[in-house]
């Protein structure tokens, strides 16, 4: 077809010219096999898609055997004498630095190709140190993706020199580790800065069993089997994962678990303790990998203890605070000096799901007030001196209203600094993170896994660090 | 005040020191500023060193070195503003963050890339973290594949290896446009 010829041929010159001014051609899929001829800038050897290598890989909807030929004619055309191909992209133009520094390119070297083949060197004899430096701050997401560029790049968790080019990354907001109600054992992750859910194909956890996340520190999550009989830990971002030995204790009850790491990275160890009712407790520490009995609770603490199991335990500076009804308030255990003090703290009135959060060394709780058919989130923090919970934020009231009238249930997942707070009632699962020192209230996009389209149920979870180096 | 060239005093009265980039040209800088480039600070630690001295700089360009320099006025500036005042810091930090990212916005690849080797010679911990983050930030959205031509990296995995590493990580592909 003549006008095909024609169009195959306007295309190659108009590609020719944006070569000059700068902007991005419309680029073919990157081909198995070299480019037909035709579209092939004169001057090049390169393949196409090494041209202006800054380009994502994209597909380029000018198919020239689609019979709607004309259609795309008279686009090239108006293109063309507009200058701009942007229309062309099915992707937004990238942002403005980039078309600015393409235009600057373009102009400043004389011949563009030796600029575009000298830019393949250009990271060619980067130190490796620097690539870790680089690699050790991307976002975890992007890591993980680029694990399959190359054997060394996948190797890096492994390796010593990374893990502290890790360490000196600024940490920044916690993951929150969510068991679903489809899929008990390989859990959803939600990372609250890009508001992204991920659903780990593969799951570190035996798949046997059901276990869930009581408690977390750093980048490591310690899982409790359904029985209470075994501890699990794990780091959900990487397979590293290891069974604890077994307690001593024969009596398989219900415990209340808190989990701490030894200064302040897990490169020091970490220490899980549990506490049963009866006022049982041990100890474990990482870096003798066994549990000790460090002692009894003082007899001032009336036994049995009615722990609030719902609660997540809160580690502040060494010391684990559990929260406990009857009388009502809080138990603490110092690691250090292994002394368990108690706090009798009253309740707000009307309070029901409480859970113990910590910022920044206050301790909060959160929990929900139901006065008449009107429920509601509320924060309060301890005040030390008083021994009284001061209410200091609530949740926005339009968001509160759609609860009005029903019976509501609230788990808090994480509680330190960024809390994510599952509300369910019969019909309806609202998930809303909170950040306590910026007390902020943000929506959490619905929890979906690929290819599904049915909402998940999120009701247990904890929050995590996400570390790539982190080792159970 | 002015400098005995053989006992120099740590209350020093020389007010600047030399630079002297790779290809000899001469940066006069204020001693605070300086002191930012801990390769700069070790030269002077040493005993018997004086501020009048040139420091060579032999594996820097003066373009490169004309930016760290820059920068880390701004930066000094900016950090004798934050104190107590939690407001006058979040105000020094977002001009700080402003401040990476103009000089990130300009560069090249190339550019940045001499940068990151300037700002880890001369032992810049601030500046060469955010100049990775920078690079970083330039490939996170790219495919695999981008990043193996742009980093001129082979892949050498065996295509059973290369299956199994998709599959286990194959979530984080999720929602991101194919290779």
């Amino acid at each position: 077809m003549e006008g095909l010829a024609m169009l195959r041929q306007l295309i190659g010159q108009l590609q020719e010219l944006l070569e000059v001014y700068g902007s991005h051609p419309p680029l073919l899929p990157y081909p198995p096999d070299p480019p037909p001829h035709f579209l092939q800038p004169l001057h090049h050897p390169l393949p196409l898609s090494d041209l202006h290598s800054h380009q994502p890989q994209r597909w380029c909807f000018l198919n020239v055997d689609d019979g709607s030929t004309d259609d795309y004619y008279s686009l090239i055309m108006a293109a063309g004498k507009s200058g701009s191909f942007k229309m062309l992209e099915p992707y937004k133009p990238p942002p403005a630095k980039k078309s600015r520094k393409e235009r600057t390119r373009g102009k400043s070297s004389g011949t563009t190709n030796t600029s575009e083949a000298m830019e393949q060197q250009i990271w060619k004899d980067f130190p490796e140190d620097l690539f870790e430096a680089v690699i050790a701050r991307l976002p975890i997401a992007t890591f993980f993706r680029f694990r399959s560029v190359c054997r060394k790049w996948n190797s890096l968790l492994n390796s010593q020199s990374f893990s502290q080019h890790c360490a000196q990354v600024p940490q920044g907001n916690p993951w929150f580790y969510t068991i679903t109600h489809e899929n008990v054992n390989s859990g959803a992750m939600y990372d609250p800065s890009l508001k992204k859910w991920h659903h780990p194909t593969i799951s570190s956890l035996p798949s046997k069993m059901i276990v869930l996340p009581v408690a977390s520190a750093g980048g490591l999550v310690c899982f409790l089997d359904i029985g209470h009989r075994n501890f699990y830990i794990c780091n959900p971002l990487t397979q590293s994962f290891k069974e604890l030995p077994a307690r001593s204790v024969k009596v398989w009850s219900r415990v209340a678990v808190g989990m701490m790491l030894n200064g302040n990275s897990t490169c020091g160890g970490y220490k899980i303790l549990w506490v049963g009712c009866d006022g049982e407790f041990e100890v474990y520490d990482s870096v003798k990998n066994s549990w000790t009995r460090p002692g009894n609770m003082p007899s001032i603490i009336k036994l049995p203890l009615s722990l609030n199991f719902r609660s997540q335990a809160v580690a502040i500076d060494g010391t684990l605070y559990f929260m406990r009804s009857d009388p009502e308030g809080i138990v603490s255990y110092d690691m250090v000096t292994g002394v368990w003090k108690q706090y009798i703290v009253p309740a707000p009135l009307h309070l029901t799901d409480p859970t113990l959060a910590e910022c920044g060394g206050r301790i909060m709780l959160v929990g929900l007030l139901s006065k008449n058919a009107a429920t509601c989130v509320c924060i309060w923090e301890l005040q030390k001196m008083t021994l009284l919970w001061k209410e200091v934020d609530r949740m926005p009231n339009i968001w509160c209203l759609e609860f009005y009238g029903k019976h509501v249930r609230m788990t808090c997942l994480g509680n330190k600094g960024l809390l994510m707070l599952s509300l369910r009632s019969r019909q309806m699962n609202r998930l809303v993170t909170y950040n306590v020192s910026s007390r902020e209230w943000l929506k959490v996009p619905g929890c979906v896994v690929p290819r599904g389209r049915k909402r998940q149920w999120i009701a247990c979870g904890t929050a995590f660090h996400p570390c790539l180096t982190d080792i159970a | 005040m002015a400098n005995n060239g053989e006992n120099p005093s740590p209350d020093v009265g020389g007010k600047t020191v030399k630079l002297k980039a790779d290809d000899g040209e001469i940066f006069e800088v204020e001693e605070a500023v300086a002191m930012e480039l801990q390769t700069v600070k070790s030269f002077f630690d040493d005993d018997g060193v004086s501020y009048d001295t040139v420091v060579p700089l032999l594996n820097v360009s003066s373009t490169a070195l004309a930016k760290v320099i820059q920068y880390c006025r701004r930066a000094v500036e900016l950090r004798a503003k934050s104190g107590d005042d939690e407001g006058a810091n979040e105000k020094a930090r977002e001009e700080r963050e402003g401040l990476e990212a103009e000089l990130v916005r300009e560069e090249s690849d190339e550019g940045i890339k001499e940068l990151i080797l300037a700002a880890n010679y001369l032992n810049i911990k601030d500046m060469l973290s955010f100049l990775c983050r920078a690079v970083g930030d330039r490939i996170k959205n790219k495919s695999v594949e981008y990043v193996r031509r742009f980093f001129v990296l082979e892949n050498d995995f065996s295509p059973e290896e290369e299956e199994r590493t998709r599959n286990e990580v194959a979530w984080a592909f999720e929602g991101v446009d194919a290779d």
